[in-house]
């Protein structure tokens, strides 16, 4: 990761723009190659690969009679670490753009539980599913707008205002499950249970239908969907490139023209709906909205956004580079599961991983500048 | 652990090649192998033969958190001695979060295509366990067993995910410790180490095992109470605490007096069948009672509200100390200030609170452990086996 934020536009290595210009000057030529091989993303990407081949190894079945390639490898296995990173990888896209603005939210988690209990409240009461969800939607980007008007407005440090916004969410959810008592699955209607569980061709019992009737298939297309609708429009859409300015150097952003106040609110509305989407799926995956949802998590999606290439002091990172900082970080979870790494040393593990990539990461990005 | 061996496959020789130079030494290079059918994980010749393990299971749990160690413990050993055939091959890390226990538990079951039982020793493991179950498609090869009666487990008992849950007595625990606590503050009832007290007056017991219950698909309707099902069964099990304090009460009013309760990670369901007990209590007794506590698990914020509630001088305190080195001065502190203090749900026995009243964790793992072999057909060796008693 580069460190230098001082001017915009930035280096040009963390948005693509330059395998964009070497295409346009001579087609897919070596000097293009090289131009994505210095994309932050590539480093993240064989990063994801020598892990996934070290586990691959590590977990290759001991007898031929076995189907898989590994276990680790295993279309199933594939299948459970793609559900399993779907709320991450939608919380990290809000996550990303907030942070390339130069600021943070840590109530991402606390408005995915309040979101969903919003969604399952309305579901309750007997409103039609599509406008639960679309209630659980609007929660989380309302809670998103208040983040952004009392940081971009008020003047608030985004520590102060999302810790604020962390507490009183999460606070609303155990009152709640407190005065009108836990939330029945059997309280919700089927076709909202759908949405977190149906493949393919709706629903049916497993293993009927292959890959594409695996459960959730839905939810990981939303998931996909998200990411790289949120990849392409920060590249790609030009009033959200403004974020990048506006986390490189906030002042000269301003006197360019830049409204910062009005793009920094929106940033956080946008990271209130992708918890709110987050928060709509998990109580469709799980059938409840429970006051543990999403907890903690907002600290692990601000480090794979890092872990992809996002700098904390804002002007850099990609949705693509923070969604494979998600894969990565799961991959070594999971991995280290399957090979049998006692729960005791899977965190020093996961955390020293996490020093170690980030560090090497920015070593070859100071020897690629100095080169 | 999978046993480091590899082979040569068919496509896998580049893989392989880079896999061994990032692993190092530990693992053994697919040449260095004998030619033939690959070794087992056990070797089934040698001079003592151990028991064919025919079951696999694994467990859910929080490393770290003593009331879950001591359920993990109750498991392992009640299998060891009891159960040879059923071998325990993973432990995973749930975070006590359903989500994270759903991808741990998708991870081990990928893994280990022949798991024939999975348990959960805490609230959010069963319902997450049950999720990767299902999403796998492994519902009734794998059967799952969970802690407590929570909603999301009974929603699994009752859709068949989730086989059964060895569920705990939270409203035993808030009822009886305030009774507890007004006898022992107006002498009706005597701490049994206190040589001061007069010794015609009925002495408490020092430990109360509120005991478990397994909630199972015939069973689990009568849980969906706020007491999960234990005021309504009070009168039959327990006749001798509804009985307790009957006819005696404090001359004078004692409505001023309050009784203050202090749970830990309160934010859950799981406390609210406590807290129905001790405001049920507190109605019958005409004293106030007041429930709180952190509502994440964080020991120094429960230290912090026991430090503010000796300041108010209640008349009695009830803690679940989250960790008990932490709490250990602080309840000691209360003591000393006069305010009797009773442990209920997680216990600090190095301290000087008068009594304790829960579970026995290590009863309940051994209970989990006797269902899921029960359920699983596993052969029962040595019934009379002795397991080591509870650790403190």
């Amino acid at each position: 990761m580069a460190d230098d934020h001082s001017a915009p536009p930035r280096d040009s290595t963390t948005t693509g723009e330059s395998s964009a210009v070497a295409e346009a000057g001579g087609g897919i030529t070596g000097a293009a190659l090289l131009n994505m091989a210095r994309l932050r993303e590539f480093a993240t990407l064989l990063i994801v690969i020598a892990v996934v081949i070290v586990f691959h190894v590590k977990t290759l079945p001991q007898t031929q009679s076995d189907p898989f390639p590994s276990v680790f490898l295993s279309p199933n296995n594939i299948q459970a670490m793609l559900r399993g990173i779907t709320t991450e990888a939608i919380l990290v896209v809000g996550m990303t753009i907030v942070i390339v603005g130069g600021a943070f939210d840590i109530s991402v988690g606390s408005i995915l539980a309040l979101s969903g209990l919003a969604c399952v409240f309305a579901l309750k009461c007997g409103l039609p599913t599509p406008i639960g969800v679309l209630i659980g939607l609007l929660t989380g980007s309302l809670c998103g707008l208040i983040n952004g008007l009392f940081v971009a407005r008020v003047g608030i440090s985004p520590l102060i205002a999302t810790m604020g916004m962390m507490m009183v969410a999460r606070g609303l959810v155990i009152c709640y499950i407190h005065a009108a008592g836990p939330v029945r699955s059997d309280d919700l209607p089927a076709s909202f249970a759908a949405i977190g569980k149906a493949g393919f061709y709706g629903v049916r019992p497993a293993g009927e239908g292959g890959f594409l009737n695996m459960q959730g298939f839905w939810v990981m297309v939303v998931t996909l969907a998200t990411v790289l609708v949120g990849d392409v429009l920060l590249r790609n859409l030009r009033w959200l490139r403004q974020v990048y300015y506006m986390g490189g150097n906030e002042k000269a952003a301003a006197l360019s023209g830049i409204n910062v106040a009005r793009v920094r609110t929106v940033t956080f509305v946008i990271t209130g709906l992708t918890a709110g989407l987050a928060g709509v799926l998990n109580s469709a995956r799980y059938g409840t909205a429970s006051y543990e949802a999403g907890q903690g998590i907002e600290l692990q999606v601000i480090a794979e956004c890092v872990i992809g290439g996002a700098s904390l002091v804002g002007g850099q990172g990609t949705v693509l580079g923070a969604f494979l900082g998600v894969v990565l970080v799961n991959c070594i979870k999971t991995g280290l599961t399957q090979t049998g790494v006692p729960p005791d040393w899977r965190f020093v593990i996961v955390g020293a991983a996490l020093v170690f990539f980030v560090t090497l990461d920015v070593l070859v990005a100071k020897r690629r500048r100095g080169a | 652990m999978a046993p480091c061996t590899t082979r040569r496959r068919p496509g896998t020789i580049l893989v392989l090649a880079l896999g061994i130079a990032l692993l190092g030494p530990g693992c053994k290079r697919s040449e260095d192998l004998p030619s033939g059918p690959a070794e087992g994980a056990h070797p089934a010749s040698g001079p003592e033969i151990a028991p064919a393990k025919r079951f696999k299971v694994a467990l859910s749990t929080r490393p770290g958190q003593w009331n879950l160690e001591e359920r993990i413990r109750g498991y392992r050993e009640t299998f060891a001695n009891e159960y040879p055939e059923i071998e325990v091959v993973e432990e995973i890390d749930d975070e006590t979060k359903m989500e994270v226990g759903t991808r741990e538990a998708a991870a081990v079951l990928e893994a280990h295509p022949d798991l024939a039982g999975f348990a959960g020793v805490n609230g959010a493991s069963g319902p997450g366990i049950a999720r990767a179950v299902s999403d796998a498609g492994r519902q009734g090869k794998v059967i799952v067993l969970a802690m407590d009666g929570d909603s999301p487990v009974l929603d699994k008992i009752a859709d068949g995910t989730i086989l059964a849950s060895v569920a705990q007595r939270q409203y035993y625990m808030g009822y009886l410790g305030v009774k507890y606590l007004y006898g022992l503050r107006h002498r009706f009832l005597r701490d049994p180490d206190d040589p001061s007290a007069d010794p015609s007056i009925p002495a408490i017991e020092k430990t109360v095992d509120t005991g478990t219950i397994e909630v199972n698909r015939g069973n689990v309707d009568v849980f969906r109470t706020p007491s999960q099902g234990a005021k309504e069964e009070l009168p039959l099990r327990h006749p001798q605490w509804v009985k307790l304090l009957e006819g005696q009460r404090a001359p004078g009013s004692a409505a001023h007096e309050e009784y203050v309760a202090l749970g830990i990670s309160t934010g859950g369901e799981y406390w609210q069948a406590a807290a129905a007990g001790l405001n049920d209590a507190g109605r019958e007794l005409g004293v106030r009672t007041r429930f709180s506590g952190p509502e994440d698990h964080s020991p120094e914020k429960q230290a912090e509200e026991l430090d503010s509630a000796i300041a108010r001088k209640p008349a009695g305190i009830l803690i679940a100390p989250g960790n008990p080195s932490i709490l250990t001065p602080y309840i000691d502190r209360a003591i000393e200030h006069g305010i009797p203090v009773i442990c209920f749900d997680t216990d600090a026995p190095g301290s000087k609170r008068i009594a304790y009243i829960g579970t026995s964790n290590y009863e309940a793992g051994c209970m989990g452990a006797h269902i899921l072999a029960k359920a699983l057909g596993a052969r029962r060796v040595n019934p009379a086996a002795k397991t080591t008693p509870a650790k403190p």
